[in-house]
């Protein structure tokens, strides 16, 4: 393998041309045993200049190999015993900078630990307090004799979940952010997280009067945290809800190839104005002309109270966290005219 | 005698608040936020103490899995109903494992806690009981299934919601305002005194004989209303006196909301 290396087959070629020039020329000039004489002294050195090429090649490969072990391994690897010149100062500072990378790791993770703590501390901090406001308004409610006031605290309540769902969405955001999120995945049929994510939407379609079309192959599996999966296809079907006029249908079909399994939620609502499809799943956004069913800018939705922006950002960073896709486009009929909305998971299956 | 609630929690909010609504409901509560009273009393020899153990997983001291298995040890018929925090999708899994019966995330709707004690309440009774009747149409609230004169009706989650409030009180008023606040927490919007009205009339065309003439679910004029009615035959027009004792601001009680064991 050394032989291969450019910089020797040079400094051979060099070394060997210029001893056989000069053999050559010392035969020409001072006799046959001269000319031996400096072409053995041309091919010793040629040699010990060859050896300790390959000395140096290897040292530094062995030095390479070293900090590839650190690297891999993150355990601290030594680097005293190279000791030979310039390769000392090289392996010197090669170690150095190993030793910060680690420690930063070290201090990384640290860092991500202390900062799961704290989402769980702040979660309670701010789950009790919204527990007890909602309890106190059950009861205030109770007490209320006149419709009014009883109007009145049913939309402080409403308020009062909004809030709820704002925190536990941006809480479940932040975590996955974080990487402190442990999914337990397992292989899913599909079928069964569609019937789990739109299990607590009945009332919500019925008021909506919204129909709900599946079409669910029943082979159709992923590997998904159930949980959160059904989490995030819930939050992609209330959107599409939110979005589609009365009499409106939202189909969901979920289908496996080779490659994926994949679930469409498809709306028969205005679709996704185009400068606002690139910006779906960015948290908190609006989007310029986003007025919902009813054509209202400032509606808030009857499914979705706390907006759209954070519950697409939130399904998104699941499907990502489990190695998948999510996307939105507008589906279309034959004539190019929008039909609604059409969100795409694909879930893929384990690389072979 | 009323139903007895054992209840674990230490945050001293919600316990005020939360004791003060279940003994509205007409349960009796005793409340612990001590591990280990909890289990001493929820495992006194004798009689079976309570009916329902509602434990808060998050207790500061111990933790309430510990009161879930002494429960069931002890008494493996009274069922425990776990307050999780949202998204500890671990605590969820490993109470269910360990025979909780059911579980309620904070911060969680307080009607859809009673809701669920409710419903977990009226599955410890024997199943003749927990079939809910007006007329010849027949509930089962734990499969959602609805029948008349034996022959199944296909609801839609609001007709079947409508028809779970008439029928778990017969007798007693639900006014539109309690079928607007249910609704309105479960889909977040606001519900009219006529969306109401037809959505009731819907129901009456499945239910009733003669949808013309309700005499399952009769409209109670001036009190802003309906009635489910057990036994048509028996009280043709209802009685002033049942009305008036049971216009009690509409809540409409435990079984007023949702049946589903939920997320």
């Amino acid at each position: 393998m050394l032989w291969r290396n450019r910089d020797l087959q040079v400094l051979l070629a060099a070394c060997l041309g210029t001893t056989a020039a000069l053999a050559v020329a010392a035969l020409a000039t001072a006799g046959a045993a001269t000319a031996t004489w400096v072409l053995v002294a041309g091919l010793v050195v040629t040699a010990l200049s060859a050896a300790g090429y390959a000395r140096r090649t290897r040292r530094l490969a062995e030095l390479a190999s070293r900090m590839e072990d650190a690297l891999a391994t993150g355990r601290r690897v030594s680097f005293e015993d190279m000791h030979e010149g310039e390769e000392a100062v090289l392996s010197s500072q090669a170690g150095k900078t190993l030793d910060a990378l680690q420690l930063t790791n070290e201090r990384l993770a640290a860092e991500k630990a202390s900062l799961a703590d704290s989402l769980a501390d702040v979660s309670h901090q701010l789950r009790t307090p919204i527990t007890s406001l909602g309890l106190e308004l059950e009861l205030a409610r109770r007490d209320a004799a006149e419709p009014a006031a009883r109007a009145h605290l049913m939309r402080a309540e409403q308020l009062r979940a909004r809030m709820a769902w704002l925190v536990e969405a941006l809480l479940k955001l932040a975590r996955i952010d974080a990487g402190v999120v442990v999914l337990d995945r397992r292989d899913m049929v599909a079928a069964e997280l569609v019937d789990r994510a739109i299990a607590p939407l009945g009332v919500a379609l019925d008021l909506a009067d919204v129909r709900l079309r599946l079409h669910v192959d029943p082979v159709a599996t992923a590997h998904v945290d159930p949980a959160w999966t059904a989490e995030a296809l819930e939050n992609v079907v209330k959107n599409c809800i939110e979005h589609t006029p009365a009499g409106g249908t939202v189909t969901i079909t979920a289908t496996q190839d080779l490659l994926a399994c994949r679930i469409r939620v498809e709306d028969t609502g205005p679709g996704i104005a185009p400068q606002d499809l690139p910006h779906m799943f960015e948290r908190f956004y609006r989007g310029a002309a986003d007025k919902g069913a009813t054509g209202d800018k400032n509606a808030t939705s009857a499914t979705n109270p706390a907006g759209v922006g954070i519950g697409l950002s939130l399904a998104r960073a699941i499907v990502v966290a489990e190695d998948g896709h999510l996307t939105a486009t507008n589906a279309t009929a034959q004539d190019g005219t929008v039909t609604g909305a059409r969100f795409d998971f694909a879930f893929y299956r384990a690389t072979v | 005698m009323a139903v007895r609630i054992l209840l674990v929690e230490d945050d001293p909010d919600i316990v005020r608040s939360l004791q003060e609504l279940l003994e509205r409901e007409g349960y009796a509560v005793r409340q612990t936020d001590a591990r280990d009273e909890a289990v001493r009393l929820a495992t006194a020899p004798g009689h079976q103490a309570f009916d329902l153990a509602l434990v808060d997983v998050t207790l500061r001291q111990g933790n309430g899995f510990a009161v879930c298995s002494a429960i069931k040890d002890a008494t493996p018929e009274v069922p425990v109903v776990f307050l999780t925090a949202s998204g500890d999708e671990y605590s969820t899994v490993a109470g269910l494992t360990m025979g909780a019966d059911d579980y309620v995330a904070k911060p969680f709707r307080p009607r859809e806690l009673l809701a669920r004690i409710a419903a977990i309440l009226r599955r410890s009774r024997p199943a003749a009981e927990q079939t809910l009747r007006l007329g010849d149409v027949e509930l089962d609230p734990a499969r959602a299934r609805v029948t008349k004169a034996g022959r199944e009706l296909v609801l839609t989650p609001i007709e079947y919601r409508l028809l779970l409030q008439f029928a778990a009180h017969p007798g007693r008023l639900v006014t539109r305002d309690a079928i607007r606040e249910a609704l309105w927490e479960e889909a977040g919007a606001y519900v009219s005194d006529n969306t109401i009205n037809v959505y009731v009339r819907r129901l009456r065309k499945k239910i009733e004989d003669d949808p013309a003439h309700p005499q399952l679910v009769v409209t109670v004029r001036g009190l802003g209303g309906y009635r489910g009615v057990a036994d048509p035959e028996e009280a043709p027009g209802g009685s002033p006196a049942l009305d008036a004792g049971a216009a009690d601001k509409g809540a409409t009680g435990p079984d007023g909301a949702t049946d589903q064991g939920g997320r």
